[in-house]
């Protein structure tokens, strides 16, 4: 998959742990975990803007394009 | 006396009633639809054994002792036939008598010491015909294990549902051919007074319309598949 998930780097930018994330978001860990290990299929405008919204960035900074080889 | 039993008949009776059928009224998707899955799961598995127990009995009564000492026991092979007098048929409320044939019958015929080469043919369809439904039933009970766990739209009940398909195709194929084979090869050979046997008739092709339903079950395989490729990419979006 050329989208790439850098929310474990937002994460450790902000010090925040995804259990804190998850609570404050309202997104179950499991989605968290889906979503942080690249394997989510699609995210929803409202997941980006909560997420955007705890973590005071963009939706560039949690996902970047890498094209394959 | 019997009144009061009478009585408590009606009380349990009404217990039972409110306990069991009201509350699966309530909830009669879930309670019903799992109790039919697990009700059909133990008699396919049921099935299964059965079939397995009825191949096991072919190979070592029938197949083995002709490949290992070239005896052939009696065998049952279809046939079609048609009596060749006319029958008479009279009604109790009238006073008339009616004539009336039996254009196509079908039936079996037990034939002792076939010649090596009819018996293997019949053999191996024999036991492709059985392998194939064991096979049949073995995916429907994975398919009903899967719904039974919760997860009944995946891509590999559909490819089951596939299979399912093509092993039902298949085995109206081997049934057809079989009686096909059968017939054509006893016609010139058996006389029994008051019956003619026929090679190829209308009667063997008389259930082919399940073919369409078998090709319609390719259709839902199909949409099984996309059903379930949408549920995994609605599980996957955040």
């Amino acid at each position: 998959m050329p989208i790439i998930v850098n929310l474990d780097v937002m994460l450790a930018r902000r010090k925040m742990s995804l259990t804190e994330l998850s609570e404050k978001v309202g997104i179950t860990m499991s989605n968290l975990s889906i979503l942080k290990k690249g394997k989510a299929k699609a995210v929803r405008f409202s997941t980006l803007q909560a997420i955007c919204e705890v973590l005071e960035c963009q939706p560039g900074d949690i996902l970047e394009y890498a094209p394959e080889d | 006396m019997f009144y009061n039993y009478f009585l408590l008949f009606i009380n349990n009776y009404l217990f039972i009633y409110n306990n069991i059928m009201v509350n699966s009224m309530k909830n009669r998707t879930s309670i019903s639809a799992k109790a039919l899955i697990i009700f059909l799961r133990y008699s396919l598995i049921g099935m299964f054994l059965w079939n397995v127990f009825h191949l096991g009995l072919f190979l070592i009564y029938h197949l083995g002792p002709a490949l290992l000492f070239g005896e052939r026991k009696g065998v049952f092979l279809p046939v079609v036939f048609s009596p060749t007098d006319k029958g008479l048929l009279t009604l109790s409320h009238t006073d008339y008598e009616y004539m009336f044939d039996i254009p196509v019958a079908t039936g079996t015929f037990r034939a002792f010491g076939l010649p090596l080469k009819i018996f293997y043919i019949h053999s191996i369809g024999f036991v492709l015909h059985y392998a194939f439904v064991l096979l049949l039933i073995y995916l429907i009970i994975k398919m009903l294990k899967d719904a039974q766990n919760g997860s009944f739209l995946v891509n590999k009940n559909a490819i089951r549902l596939r299979n399912i398909a093509l092993l039902n195709i298949a085995i109206l194929l081997i049934e057809k051919i079989n009686i096909i084979v059968s017939s054509n090869y006893l016609r010139e050979k058996i006389e029994l007074p008051g019956l003619e046997f026929y090679d190829f008739n209308p009667y063997t092709f008389a259930n082919w319309k399940y073919i369409f339903l078998f090709l319609f079950l390719l259709i839902i395989a199909e949409a099984f598949r996309l059903g379930a490729q949408l549920k995994e990419e609605n599980d996957l979006t955040i």
